[in-house]
């Protein structure tokens, strides 16, 4: 009971102490100088980028991406035999490929962070009550194909992008995925896989009854790093 | 002086509490970041295959297997009656309105109806000279020249056509007497289509 009632005043005291403070400003001094108003100001670190010559530095940017701009034979030249405007091949089939570079460069007065996300989605043909999908494989480099770019994408992140002056690292990130519709799969028995080519040739004449399409959605995340 | 630290204590615990609400409430923790949401990225059609392979009378091929004219007209019967030293022709035609370039790759075989393995002499060639060879080897210069090669893509709406003449005759042999009287001779001709790489 007694402790109680010391805790309750230490309490009152210290409020009371905190709001005197706060009302009482050097009254008691017997000498006083005051530096008159200090002023101190700092300016806010920006916060930009790009991909590529899409400038992203104000809330309301949108970014355009077109991954499917370049569709070449693979020697990386147009395809001439796939239907093309004489300069550049308009749709995809069996023996292109193409490739799309995520070029990040960050014009912010902070370190940054980019992490992706894709997915893909083909449209579908059915072979004997089984569903397939546009036969697309990505790799990075050097890699591995594969067709899963949700998993592959993430190897474009980058945890760590500095800034310029910053002396923290580059203020890039720069990754380049390549993607394929291989013209044919030989087995290890140096055969052409027929079941390969009869997805192929599926889509093909599944093309003739409306369009089929492959569409990439990707999702980018720009974050400071603290 | 016990409660004098106490005190102490508890006024230094109360203004860290202060301190860490106020920033708490004011949203200090708050750091820089964007997201540009699904984003199509990309989209791209795929090519059509499409195509028709056909004979001299607009009579197509299909996958089931098709009776095209090779040996002329049918008599009164519905019978065409071969002998020695009858020649003719038929034409195959590929027609290609699909969006990539495709070329045809062409097999025949003389069977006879029943099974008969002594067929006429039949041989041919695709120039149409007095030069007549053996199916086989007509079938492989036909797949080796440019005559089904690189069957190009059409303009939209259009279609690139290429063709060839098969000619054939029937060349005496002296085999020819090991034929038997109703032999029922038919030519079987297939035409695969591929897309070019």
């Amino acid at each position: 009971m007694k402790k109680n009632w010391i805790m309750r005043s230490a309490y009152l005291a210290l409020a009371v102490l905190l709001i005197t403070t706060v009302a009482v400003s050097g009254t008691f001094a017997k000498y006083t100088w005051s530096t008159g108003d200090m002023e101190s100001s700092a300016n806010v670190a920006k916060f930009a980028f790009a991909f590529g010559a899409n400038m992203i530095d104000d809330a309301n940017d949108t970014l355009t991406i077109d991954l499917f701009k370049t569709i070449t034979d693979m020697d990386g030249n147009m395809d001439a035999e796939v239907v093309n405007d004489g300069k550049k091949n308009t749709m995809i089939a069996p023996g292109v490929k193409g490739a799309f570079s995520l070029n990040f460069t960050n014009y912010s007065e902070v370190a940054v962070a980019v992490s992706y996300a894709a997915e893909l989605e083909t449209s579908k043909v059915t072979i004997e009550d089984e569903e397939y999908a546009i036969p697309l494989e990505f790799r990075i480099g050097s890699g591995d194909w594969t067709s899963d770019i949700a998993t592959l994408i993430s190897d474009c992140n980058a945890a760590f992008v500095g800034f310029a002056g910053g002396n923290v690292g580059p203020n890039y990130a720069d990754a380049k995925v390549e993607w394929r519709w291989a013209y044919q799969v030989v087995n290890v028995d140096g055969k052409v896989d027929p079941d390969v080519d009869a997805v192929d040739t599926a889509f093909g004449f599944g093309a003739n009854a409306g369009v089929l399409a492959a569409n990439l959605t990707i999702n980018i995340t720009v974050d400071q790093v603290d | 002086m016990y409660n004098k630290n106490l005190i102490f204590r508890v006024a230094m615990f109360t203004l860290i509490l202060c301190l860490a609400t106020t920033s708490l409430i004011s949203g200090t923790f708050a750091r820089y970041t964007w997201s540009s949401g699904p984003v199509t990225a990309g989209s791209v059609k795929v090519a059509r295959f499409d195509f028709t392979v056909k004979d001299q009378g607009n009579t197509e091929f299909t996958a089931e297997g098709t009776q095209i004219n090779i040996f002329g007209e049918e008599d009164a019967q519905g019978n065409k009656l071969l002998q020695p030293g009858d020649s003719g022709n038929f034409q195959i035609v590929v027609v290609n309105t699909s969006e990539v370039t495709v070329e045809a790759t062409i097999d025949a075989r003389m069977v006879g109806k029943e099974g008969e393995t002594d067929l006429p002499n039949l041989l041919f060639n695709i120039d149409g000279s007095e030069d007549y060879k053996p199916l086989d080897e007509m079938l492989t210069e036909l797949n080796n020249s440019d005559t089904f090669k690189d069957i190009a893509f059409p303009e939209p709406d259009g279609s690139t056509t290429k063709s060839t003449t098969i000619y054939w005759k029937w060349i005496p042999a002296d085999s020819d007497k090991l034929i038997p009287g109703n032999l029922v001779l038919r030519m079987e001709v297939d035409a695969t289509i591929s897309q070019v790489n």
